[in-house]
């Protein structure tokens, strides 16, 4: 399954065509620079460090200094001046030497509706024994995340990002920086960690749960009358045809009986493709979504017949997990037409 | 010691053609004290491994055919009464053996299956209240069939780890086949065996695995690996303490078999994919048990940063 | 900027409050006090919000202090183009922008101004106790900084400022770099100078009491070095001469209007002097003067100097062009053994009118007195001794003269008898005047304490002094000093053992106890570091950055400067960088696996590289099979390192070291020739 990027938060736009392909570079040459992986240590071939908004006005500060030193022929606060001038150049080293050898790995993610968030799970750790302040972790355009590592060596924390479409979604590359010591340097990077979430798709409001079964009680078969199989002697009452009198028994000088026959139907709950036509692949999707969530809720064993994947009906929270994933692996657009409409397996 | 094992391992592989590296493998298993599970198709030569190293190594060698109606004490044994002394005489089952080959054990229940692993976890087993011990050395060899079909009972997760190995023979390469086809008569192959060493001497090179040392720098490694199956997304669950030391110790049996006094990384690796593979779990990704261990092996650096 | 929008921490706020308070305490006795009540005042309502019993002020109140501060500053001052009415105005940002402080661009804000804050009070005094003050605010701002940035250091203030002061440790070589490399550039613009406090020194003016208060001050008046070697003038000829005043109005003592339109008012400004007399040892000396907020210049006899902005004035002074509002050096070269200007040529009809201006009536007696040396028929050296013998006889030296009524002279020859050298000095001229010799008064320093150990002689106020210059024909300008005809101790030891008793001072701190010789010591001590703080900091100026530069670089080209500064800039940072490189590294890797990765290191850039899981054996194989010459160096490194990591074999270890200083793989093309 070929998985995507999010679209929804970044949106590569084609029309700016010069910026547009200035990011392209940018981002096929991070892509060589960092190539993607689980885990990955920040060091100096992966970290930049620019001054941020303050510490541009930390050096408007310093020319104001220098211009009060030189006009007034003071010495003293040139010297002070020099002093602060030798502290924006000493900074950046620590800026940087914060965030180098700090490790950031990727532990896992958790699945998420389409419209959500999606969480994927980190864990950060440092080399040596120095410690790290302040690091801000953040998808693209989203909230960052604070990081501190003191005492311990390594802590675990969360980052989640809003998710629209449903799919096997790349996640974009998470963003770290860190403004510590003084916050008029930035040390940032872009880390592919190569993470991919699953994501099921966005339930719609489907309506009542398909077939007849108004509330399930857990049963999984439902019985009618019927001539199938033979299910046991009831006590013979007018009325009852008479092909079905158990006469062997009669025979044996017992009272009249008369047979039962049942027949049986597959009542058990079926999530269908084929009970949604005539609309498109991502609704029919979001739809079962909901069927499913409803089942589950009513906790009634429940089974999902999609083109090319069948799921036997069964009850809990792995089952409904794996129904959910079944949806969210389903293939994306262009797929659809081999599969024909009524295709189940 | 430098020729015994050597010899060992060609007298087996006169018998299995083509199949050193597995032979190897089992071998250190037994040295390691552990045991064996070979997961494979039928037909591969599963018993005539097993029999074959029994005949090899002098062991005295049973073999039990999992059933599904198959009891603990078919396997354990059981007391009876004995009317001429008019008291319960034990017999012993077949695990009272030093080498068992326990075939398809996924084809008996969860409770018979159980009654073999604590006797291979204890090396003894309790019946009617008496504790009896195992012959030793004990090794035993348990052969699973890979395709689940019905009636069988797969091995949960906590009962693989008990098998410090598991490995699969596969098919034969072209040659070994064509040699088997030409008329190689294992069986007479096998008769002809003598034991190459006693039962004592193997136990004395058990112990001698035990002694095999692993510096610092290589512990390092060890440690990484096992770091790394706990830290990486691409595992469910990482290697247990017990995997760790399990791994260290076929690591060592491995390095003795090839006359080093101390374990070197290319010993973790060449047995990683035996002792690892069934501890891990990929998370649903799709990815074999092998291509996992491999993966792990290409990630983790053997050299210290 | 997500990170400047974001709030402030807590804790951090206590920081911000006391940087401000720090760097405003200096101004609390001359920023006016509506300032700092209102600071006090929303001060007080921020850490009411910081305790969580009020809420942040609304617009209303903050348009009302808006406007009230705006109204304050208008009514305030009337002048703008000041230092003043800048630092209150900086004051009131303080306080206004604490009325929002919420977030971080806010306190990044108020840190910047008090950075700013803090070095303009050394426009006002540059001395040691307030650049130690200013850097001690810089570090706060810092530690202020580093709080607003580190969680960890916010509550715990000791470390925080001890990390802030580390990494200003850093930047200290740099600093010394820059200072010492950096040209100086002058000022670019006029600036508004420091004003308002009260002129210490000499007064532009004489009359009876005005060197009271100056005797009472034992600040340093200026500091002298000369030229290397030279040892002092012995203390009689300690006579630093300012100012010289013609004009008697009958009680005070000024300069004079009427000045000669060709010599009098003219400051030789650049241009050499040429009728001075340079006879004679000449003496070369650096004198850093202490702030006058006056144009004089105290020197030796006969001066000159090539100092930019001072000239020389024909009574033979020295003046700068524009009040001295600052400490400055400058040099100059005296010879104050020759007899001065046209002691051959005479003086001038406008001249000698000019030292011989009396008011035309008062003090009759001590005209009578000059009159009747005059009917004597004594010449001018008679006269002079007359009146000193005079003085000798019957006079007394006294800090505290009695009042004198309108005729001071008088008063003070016939009366009192007792006085202070501006009254010896003062009716000394009266009387040689009156007998007809052209005499005028000078004013400036006797004495000079010389400190031994440094080199240099230290002048206080209280050594302020007037004398008279009489002109004797023949001779010229002819110091005399009716006050050493009184007291010559005064000359010889002076002040303090011409008057013991009297000599108490309001701010003479330590030296009034300097017959105590250890707290002599110490002041002496506290001198020394001032002075050597004046010489190589205060007064570091483009002449002596130049002559620094030119000792330690050889020559002083832009070329040299740039090298200097690159290589010592790079090796200050590569220190500092390869620092905090080792403090963050791990626990090192063991000497076999670092040897063994430089081995890797050399294969790959040798195109080669070993893949990360790939064991040593594994790489080696590899290696035998693609560069097969290379095969016997790279399976003994291997077998070395496979020793010395997993066999513990400590002489591997030395093997492989060895080994690998031999091991040196050419490129990848050199492989793939060698391989096809």
């Amino acid at each position: 399954m070929a998985s995507r990027s999010i679209a929804g938060n970044v949106r590569e736009s084609s029309s700016d065509g010069l910026r547009g392909w200035i990011k392209a570079r940018v981002k096929a040459w991070l892509g060589k620079r960092l190539p993607p992986a689980h885990r990955v240590t920040l060091d100096h071939s992966r970290l930049f460090v620019f001054p941020t908004r303050a510490g541009l006005g930390f050096l408007v500060i310093l020319l104001g200094l220098w211009l009060l030193g030189t006009n007034y022929e003071n010495n003293v606060i040139l010297g002070l001046t020099f002093l602060l001038l030798g502290l924006f150049v000493v900074v950046p080293l620590h800026t940087f030497s914060n965030l180098s050898g700090v490790t950031v790995a990727l532990r896992g993610t958790q699945p998420a509706f389409a419209g959500e968030h999606a969480v994927a799970n980190l864990r950060i750790e440092r080399r040596g024994k120095q410690p790290r302040e302040r690091i801000g972790l953040y998808w693209p355009g989203e909230v960052p995340v604070e990081v501190d590592l003191l005492e311990k060596g390594s802590t675990e924390f969360q980052l989640a990002l809003p998710v629209l479409e449903r799919g096997l979604v790349s996640a974009p590359r998470v963003c770290i920086e860190s403004s510590f010591p003084l916050g008029i340097f930035r040390c940032w990077s872009h880390l592919d960690l190569d993470a991919k979430f699953l994501v099921y798709p966005r339930p719609l409001p489907a309506g009542p749960l398909p077939v007849g079964v108004a509330s399930g009680e857990g049963k999984e078969k439902s019985t009618i009358a019927g001539m199938d199989d033979f299910a046991g002697l009831k006590n013979f009452q007018p009325g009852h045809p008479l092909k079905q009198v158990a006469w062997k028994q009669y025979a044996r000088g017992r009272e009249l009986y008369s047979k039962e026959f049942e027949s049986y139907r597959d009542e058990r709950l079926w999530l269908d493709w084929d009970y949604l036509p005539g609309r498109d692949v991502e609704t029919r999707l979001s739809l079962l979504c909901d069927w499913a969530l409803q089942a589950h809720r009513q906790q009634l064993a429940f089974g999902l017949r999609i083109p090319n994947k069948l799921i036997e009906p069964d009850k809990g929270r792995a089952h409904l997990n794996k129904i959910l994933e079944a949806l969210a692996r389903f293939p994306v657009r262009g797929a659809r037409d081999p599969l024909g409409q009524g295709g189940a397996a | 010691m430098q020729k015994i094992i050597p010899a060992i391992v060609a007298d087996v592989g006169k018998v299995l053609l083509g199949k050193e590296h597995q032979i190897k493998l089992a071998i250190a298993c037994l040295l390691a004290r552990g045991h064996l599970l070979i997961e494979d198709l039928p037909g591969m030569g599963k018993t005539t491994l097993a029999h074959t190293i029994a005949a090899v190594m002098g062991l005295s060698y049973k073999r039990v055919q999992f059933t599904s109606d198959m009891l603990p004490a078919d396997i354990v044994g059981v007391s009876i009464f004995d009317r001429e002394s008019s008291s319960f005489r034990f017999h012993e089952g077949p695990v009272f053996s030093q080498l068992l080959l326990a075939d398809e054990i996924n084809r008996t229940s969860p409770k018979t299956q159980s009654a073999l692993l604590e006797a291979m976890e204890e090396g003894q087993v309790t019946v009617d209240g008496e504790t009896r011990s195992l012959p030793q050395p004990f090794f035993v060899i348990a052969t699973q069939n890979p395709l689940e079909q019905s009636g069988t009972f797969g091995l949960p997760e906590s009962q693989l780890d008990r098998f410090l190995m598991r490995i699969s023979l596969g098919y034969p390469t072209p040659e070994a086949e064509r040699a088997l086809y030409s008329g190689v008569d294992s069986r007479a192959e096998l008769a002809r065996l003598q034991p190459r060493i006693k039962p004592e001497t193997l136990q004395k090179m058990q112990a001698m695995v035990s002694q095999v040392k692993a510096t610092e720098s290589l512990l390092d490694y060890l440690q990484r690996l096992v770091q790394h199956t706990r830290q990486s997304p691409d595992f469910a669950c990482g290697l247990s303490p017990r995997g760790a030391l399990a791994l260290l110790h076929a690591a060592r049996a491995w390095a003795l078999m090839h006359a080093r006094t101390h374990v070197i990384p290319e010993d973790i690796q060449a047995v990683i994919p035996a002792v690892a593979a069934h501890r891990l779990q990929s998370v649903t990704d799709g990815s074999s048990d092998s291509t996992l261990v491999d993966r792990l092996l290409n990630q983790v650096d053997v050299i210290a940063a | 900027m997500t990170e400047l929008r974001s709030l402030l921490p807590r804790d951090t706020l206590l920081w911000i409050l006391v940087v401000q308070a720090a760097v405003l305490l200096p101004y609390a006795l001359t920023l006016p006090w509506w300032v700092f009540a209102c600071w006090i005042g929303v001060t007080y309502w921020r850490l009411q919000v910081y305790l969580g019993k009020w809420e942040l002020p609304g617009n209303f109140v903050k348009f009302v202090l808006i406007l009230g501060c705006t109204a304050g500053l208008i009514l305030t001052f009337k002048r703008w183009y000041a230092l003043e009415p800048l630092v209150t105005l900086l004051a009131v940002a303080f306080t206004l922008k604490n009325v929002e402080l919420a977030t971080r661009r806010d306190a990044f804000f108020i840190v910047s101004l008090a950075f700013f804050v803090a070095a303009t009070h050394l426009l006002f005094e540059q001395g040691i106790p307030q650049a130690v003050y200013a850097l001690g605010c810089i570090v706060l701002a810092t530690a202020a900084l580093l709080a607003m940035n580190s969680p960890a250091s916010a509550a715990a203030p000791r470390r925080t400022l001890k990390r802030a002061g580390k990494m200003l440790l850093q930047a200290v070589p740099l600093m010394l770099i820059l200072f010492i490399v950096l040209p100086r550039l002058g000022p670019m613009w006029s600036v508004p100078q420091t004003g308002g406090e009260a002129s210490t020194g000499l007064s532009d003016s004489m009359e009876p009491g005005a060197f009271g208060k100056l005797s009472k001050s034992a600040r340093p008046a200026f500091r002298v070095t000369f030229a290397d070697g030279m040892a002092p003038p012995a203390p009689p000829e300690r006579y630093w001469r300012a100012l010289v005043f013609s004009h008697f109005d009958g009680r005070k003592w000024t300069q004079g209007h009427r000045v000669d339109p060709l010599l009098g008012g003219k400051v030789y400004w650049k241009s050499r002097r040429e009728d001075i007399d340079r006879s004679g040892n000449a003496r070369h000396y650096q004198v850093i003067l202490e702030p006058t907020r006056q144009t004089w210049l105290p020197a030796l006899a006969q001066p000159e100097s090539d100092t930019r902005g001072v000239g020389e004035k024909p009574e033979n002074l020295l003046a700068y062009i524009r009040p001295v509002t600052k400490r400055m050096a400058y040099e100059v070269v005296s010879w104050p053994g020759s007899a001065g200007i046209a002691a051959g040529a005479g003086l001038s009809e406008v001249e000698r009118e000019i030292n011989l201006q009396l008011p035309s009536r008062g003090n009759e007696r001590a005209r009578a007195l000059a009159e009747s040396w005059r009917k004597d028929g004594m010449d001018a050296h008679e006269v002079v001794q007359a009146a000193l013998g005079e003085y000798y006889q019957s006079f007394v030296y006294t800090l505290n003269p009695p009042v004198l009524g309108r005729d001071s002279v008088d008063g003070f020859l016939f009366e009192s008898r007792a006085g202070f050298c501006e009254h010896f000095a003062g009716s000394f001229v009266y009387l040689m005047r009156a007998a007809g010799i052209p005499a005028r008064v000078v004013t400036g320093y006797l004495g000079g304490e010389w400190i031994e150990q440094q080199n240099y002689m230290i002048v206080h106020d209280f050594d302020a002094h007037a004398w008279a210059e009489v002109w004797l024909p023949g001779e010229g300008w002819t110091r005399v000093d009716p006050t050493a005809a009184v007291a010559p101790e005064r000359v010889l030891d002076g002040l303090q053992n011409a008057l013991p008793e009297e000599f108490r001072a309001e701010d003479f701190g330590l030296i009034e106890f300097s017959h105590i010789g250890w707290l002599n010591a110490l002041r002496i001590q506290w001198d020394m570091l001032n002075y050597r703080w004046y010489r190589s900091v205060v007064s570091f100026d483009a002449d002596q950055q130049e002559g620094l530069l030119t000792r330690l670089l050889g020559e002083v080209s832009g070329r040299r400067i740039a090298l200097a500064l690159g290589s010592v800039f790079g090796i200050a940072l590569v220190v500092l960088a390869a620092w905090l490189h080792l403090i963050n590294r791990g626990k090192p890797a063991p000497r076999p696996e670092r040897l063994y990765r430089r081995f890797c290191q050399r294969l790959a850039r040798a195109g080669l590289p070993r893949e990360k899981g790939e064991s040593p054996r594994d790489y080696a194989l590899r290696i035998c099979r693609v560069a097969p010459h290379w095969g016997g160096m790279v399976n003994s490194i291997t077998a070395a390192y496979e020793k010395a990591a997993y066999f513990d074999d400590s002489t591997a270890e030395q093997q492989l070291a060895r080994l690998l200083k031999t091991f040196w793989p050419a490129s990848r093309a050199s492989v793939q020739e060698a391989t096809s």
